[in-house]
């Protein structure tokens, strides 16, 4: 098993663009790892991040913008996104890559989240949703076999 | 003398109503839908408007459940670049990640196909909802598809077969016209080779996931889907694509010459006739006029009324179905007379049926009788 690299201020971050697909739908990240078939749901914060991530940002811009954007203390913010990127690389949706410094310094337009400038929302912990069987997942049938917030989710039968 | 007139006014008459059976197979509120799903700017916001404020929320879950649901996708995502997305019911928005999820997962297995059909120098014209998912469309969320549609030359056929069993592909269902095969993903490869030559001169390049292949050119795709007889929306919705966002204009000339069938001339017309009047096709009034010239023979009426426009022919008859088939067969026959031999039809049945033994005859029509006889006490009720 390879090891899980930390990311540090010369970490970029990438989309894994030879094995996944992604779309943002209603502020939702669907990710399909189309080698593995296995389909990923994010939520908004994960989202949040998905997107940064999607611009090739590097570690210290990300958690900048992401301290500044939610209302939590940075060193929280700061765990919780490394525990989550590295989710992400360990299930082969991220690459992490090594830049230069001069790189990273030379990036001064701060990456903007969904969020007004300014506005703080509260932090949750971001959740990364897996489905690992995609064929058994697409049997569901979009109208009849779900609930009221639409596919994948389906109807709870007692 | 007489006797020509009054045929000429049934003509004539049948003309008439050939002009809105399809607004009799898709109703006024139909309309709004593909409005809603297919324009852009104020026409689409009015059109939604209207129909999500004229029906309660049972009458468009009712719509959403039946085929238009085939258009939800795009009408999601249309609503959404209008901003108009907060009145489209939660539940339906799911119908847009389904597609969209299940298309990448067909498209990237259908890519990974035509690589490997390349890589043995089986060239690939990709066709239908998946072309025009990529040309047209250019959203996989959009397009609803069961299958990738392919076509290869037909002297490659047996090497496709042979390329596609080795790598994970069985052979799900065969005809004259198809192969259809399926992976364990459960997505499907349907391959055909009526392609002629003309049209893989005319075909244009697309890529596929960054693999090479063709794909027809819009006069020729519109010339394939418009001899389609079973409309559907999707048809429909795919007809206007064509005409309206292409790259390079129809060449309508060729397209009429192309039809060279009653049937089919009468399908590009009544398409043409009704997204022109509901969608403002851009189809030039000097083709709508030669096409509305052309008469129509009471066989090629009646089929029609059979075939696409079933409400009109009382579909729930028992043997609406039969006489569906009846038409179908006399449209592949070519015959002088109406009259067609009834041995031949009931060859035609067994072929339909796969019957590989004559005593099974009675056995399936009788079981097919009595699956439909349930439909009519419904639909009496």
């Amino acid at each position: 098993m390879k090891p899980i690299p930390i990311p540090s201020e010369h970490t970029r971050f990438k989309i894994n663009s030879a094995h996944i697909v992604y779309e943002v739908i209603d502020g939702e990240a669907i990710v399909i790892h189309l080698t593995k078939g296995y389909y990923y749901s994010l939520d908004k914060v994960g989202t949040t991040i998905w997107n940064l991530i999607a611009r090739e940002t590097s570690w210290t811009p990300l958690l900048g913008n992401l301290s500044e954007h939610f209302d939590c203390e940075p060193l929280v913010v700061e765990k919780t996104i490394t525990e989550f990127v590295q989710e992400l690389y360990e299930e082969e949706l991220i690459l992490f890559q090594e830049s230069d410094s001069a790189i990273i310094e030379s990036l001064i337009e701060k990456p903007t989240t969904n969020g007004t400038h300014g506005s703080h929302s509260i932090f949750t912990k971001p959740i990364l949703q897996k489905f690992t069987d995609m064929k058994d997942f697409l049997l569901v049938d979009p109208i009849h076999e779900v609930d009221e917030t639409g596919w994948p989710h389906k109807k709870l039968t007692l | 003398m007489i006797q020509c007139e009054s045929v000429q006014e049934n003509c004539d008459k049948m003309q008439a109503n050939v002009e809105f059976s399809l607004r009799a197979k898709f109703p006024e509120r139909y309309e709004q839908l593909f409005q809603a799903a297919l324009l852009k700017g104020e026409p689409a916001v009015k059109a939604w408007s209207s129909y999500s404020t004229n029906l309660s929320l049972p009458e468009i879950e009712k719509d959403f459940e039946s085929e238009p649901y085939l258009l939800l996708p795009l009408l999601y995502r249309n609503l959404e670049d209008h901003g108009q997305s907060e009145n489209f019911p939660t539940k339906y928005g799911g119908v847009y990640r389904y597609t969209w999820t299940k298309n990448q997962s067909l498209i990237h297995d259908a890519a990974q196909t035509i690589k490997l059909l390349l890589n043995a120098g089986i060239e690939t014209l990709i066709l239908k909802g998946a072309a025009l998912a990529i040309t047209h469309y250019q959203d996989f969320g959009v397009r609803p598809m069961k299958d990738v549609d392919v076509a290869v030359k037909p002297e490659k056929l047996a090497a496709t077969v042979r390329v596609l069993g080795k790598n994970g592909w069985t052979l799900r269902a065969s005809s004259q016209l198809n192969r259809e095969f399926e992976n364990a993903a459960g997505n499907r490869f349907d391959v055909h080779w009526f392609v002629g030559g003309d049209d893989w001169k005319r075909a244009t390049p697309v890529m596929v996931q960054e693999v090479p292949a063709w794909t027809l050119n819009a006069t020729d795709h519109l010339n394939l889907i418009s001899g389609i007889y079973k409309w559907s929306v999707l048809w429909a919705a795919d007809t206007f694509m064509l005409i309206n966002h292409s790259s390079y204009p129809i060449d309508w000339n060729r397209l009429i010459k192309c039809k060279n069938d009653a049937t089919h001339m009468l399908a590009l017309r009544m398409a043409l006739h009704y997204l022109s009047v509901v969608l403002g096709a851009y189809v030039p009034q000097n083709i709508l006029t030669d096409l509305t010239h052309e008469k129509i023979s009471r066989r090629t009426y009646l089929y029609f009324v059979a075939v696409v426009c079933p409400a009109q022919a009382n579909s729930e008859h028992p043997f609406a179905r039969l006489r569906e088939l009846w038409f179908n067969y006399c449209r592949i026959v070519p015959s002088k007379n109406f009259l067609l031999s009834p041995l031949e039809f009931l060859l035609y049945l067994r072929y339909r049926w796969k019957l590989n033994r004559w005593w099974k005859f009675p056995l399936a029509a009788f079981a097919r009788l009595i699956a439909r006889l349930p439909n009519l006490s419904c639909a009496k009720k």
